[in-house]
């Protein structure tokens, strides 16, 4: 096995914050989550000649924890979900005024999503990769990811009662210019 | 009409023969490719630059003849959030893409527990490691 460089060991130290983010997102649970980081981490390492440098890394780790999180969930049943929040969002959740939903009424909304979709929209909303990262990443058709996320989105909107709201507001440049976008 | 505009006109007229506006290595225009269209929350000197790569990345899919999916990807992508579903549906004026970005900035900007630099080095120190099964 050939040693792994130092270069790699950074980078590997470096894509943890956003691990962990993934993770999170994915468990629902922050335990669960530190320990699938931790064998993504193992993982990683040990099969690190299958990287190519100069391709993505952050791209190649999210595949490895993505598969290791849905081999637990198969290993284990579907085992009751114990996420941190659990529930909270069952509770009514008050009509977002615009700008104004709370980040916990999010939390709880997400939570609610059907795995595939709040992957996929976490990918693509948040941990800013492409549509066509996102599906090899999932190991699927960049068609399925982008019918993931427009269903997880209105799933959200409906949960969180946004309706119609890029029709209304103003648009993404002058929400900029304005600053609306900042809040 | 806007420099971005004039950049959509004229994709959608001629995205076939539209020139490249830098010659660039297949590896280079992977790459570009792979910067993203999704990018958000950019301002117009950004969108008129990613138009301009969006213009390379046709040319690259052209010739991996994976154009038609992703014309309509660049297209949407070049046109930000200004048309609802087609557009892109979780940039900056979208109350579910802010709250996105929001919820997940706060988990990426979490403290690392030491475990995982200890980990590392640990893994560092076992090398050559066994083989895990």
């Amino acid at each position: 096995m050939a040693a792994v460089s130092q270069g790699f060991k950074t980078d590997l130290l470096g894509a943890i914050p956003s691990l962990r983010a993934f993770a999170v997102s994915l468990t629902q649970n922050a335990d669960k989550a530190d320990d699938l980081v931790q064998e993504t981490l193992v993982k990683a390492w040990d099969k690190h000649e299958s990287f190519q440098p100069g391709t993505n890394l952050k791209a190649w780790l999210f595949t490895i924890l993505r598969n290791e999180f849905y081999s637990q969930m198969r290993k284990r049943g579907r085992e009751v979900q114990d996420s941190d929040g659990i529930m909270t969002a069952r509770l009514a959740v008050h009509p977002a005024q615009h700008g104004q939903l709370d980040l916990k009424d999010f939390r709880g909304a997400l939570e609610q999503l059907p795995e595939d979709q709040r992957e996929a929209i976490i990918l693509i909303g948040a941990s800013g990769f492409s549509y066509e990262e996102a599906a090899e990443i999932c190991g699927c058709a960049v068609g399925t990811i982008k019918s993931r996320v427009s269903r997880a989105r209105t799933r959200l909107q409906e949960i969180l009662k946004i309706s119609g709201e890029d029709e209304y507001g103003p648009d993404a440049i002058s929400a900029q210019v304005t600053g609306t976008a900042a809040h | 009409m806007t420099r971005l505009d004039g950049l959509q006109a004229m994709l959608i007229a001629s995205p076939v023969r539209t020139t490249p506006l830098f010659r660039k290595s297949s590896a280079d225009m992977e790459r570009i490719g792979r910067s993203g269209v999704l990018n958000v929350g950019m301002g117009n000197q950004t969108r008129v630059s990613l138009a301009l790569c969006c213009v390379e990345r046709l040319e690259f899919w052209e010739y991996k003849g994976e154009m038609k999916d992703m014309t309509k990807d660049i297209l949407a992508g070049a046109a930000g959030g200004r048309r609802n579903g087609v557009g892109d549906p979780l940039g900056p004026n979208s109350e579910i893409g802010r709250k996105l970005k929001q919820y997940y900035d706060e988990l990426v900007s979490d403290n690392v527990p030491d475990r995982f630099a200890q980990l590392l080095s640990q893994l560092e120190k076992a090398e050559p490691a066994q083989k895990k099964d």
